[in-house]
């Protein structure tokens, strides 16, 4: 399956992360559609499986950023929905870009 | 939900300021388009400080990084920061002007008259890349980057323009 798969109808992705970023152990491609947050990667050598994770915008309760890190910055975006929380990691250019992205359509 | 929490934080203060709640539906025409108007800038604003306030948070978090800065006297951030505070408090004395002008409407609604018109301008006035002349999105963060013309353009270049924007609403 491609991400297409995973649209909703009329949903239109407005921008996806060149790099992949982590969530919890795993990394991910972001995709930022008009109503969604999608981690989306492809897994398995042989047999391909999709891994997916989504987040509604209109669930969101709060956006953080911050970044650490000495010599290379790590840009850290905490995602409040009220279940549940999510931190996406990665390089700190990248990260940026998508909380600016994201702040577009909030 | 940015969008909600500047609405609320622009109506909060604009209630501060005429001493009682706002109640958006006897505003006139004109005054809600400029509340909406100055939501959207304060929006960006959040956005803004949000970034500052996260790439700041590296430098505090550790010792080596937060001497270095100091000895460098590396104050860019510090810059762009008191930028953000510069139009924040654009947006607050325009806070200010919306509520007497509020306070004149409630006057002439309760003495039977009809409410003065905002001199505003109708038109949202729009970011005009210096390069270029090719409409800028409002910044979301410490730089901006024309669409057109690909020139990427700090937020104290941009500084003027946003502040005759908050003042033509």
């Amino acid at each position: 399956m491609t991400l297409r798969d995973y649209l909703l109808p009329g949903e239109e992705v407005k921008f996806s992360s060149r790099r992949n970023v982590r969530y919890g152990t795993k990394s991910y491609q972001v995709i930022l559609s008009d109503r969604r947050i999608i981690l989306y990667a492809e897994r398995g050598a042989l047999f391909k499986n999709d891994d997916v994770v989504v987040q509604r915008l209109d669930d969101l309760q709060g956006v953080k950023y911050r970044e650490e890190g000495i010599i290379a910055k790590k840009g850290i975006i905490r995602l409040q929905s009220l279940r549940s929380e999510m931190d996406l990691s990665g390089p700190a250019e990248e990260i940026k870009t998508l909380y600016q992205q994201m702040m577009r359509f909030m | 939900m940015l969008s909600q929490a500047s609405r609320k934080e622009v109506l909060r203060k604009l209630e501060a300021k005429v001493g009682h709640p706002v109640n958006e539906e006897e505003l006139t025409q004109e005054t809600k388009r400029a509340i909406t108007r100055l939501t959207e800038v304060q929006r960006n604003l959040f956005a803004i400080s949000e970034i500052l306030e996260g790439e700041q948070s590296r430098i505090n978090q550790n010792a080596l990084l937060s001497l270095s800065s100091k000895l460098r006297k590396d104050n860019e951030m510090e810059r762009h920061a008191a930028g953000v505070k510069d139009l924040q408090k654009v947006i607050d004395d325009k806070i200010s002007e919306i509520s007497a002008h509020i306070l004149q409407e409630e006057e002439a609604i309760r003495s039977g008259n009809i409410p003065p018109r905002r001199e505003g301008i109708l038109e949202a006035v729009e970011l005009k890349c210096p390069e270029c002349g090719a409409t800028l999105p409002l910044p979301t963060g410490r730089f901006v980057k024309c669409d057109y013309c690909k020139t990427t353009l700090s937020i104290q270049d941009v500084s003027s323009q946003i502040k005759d924007m908050i003042q033509s609403i």
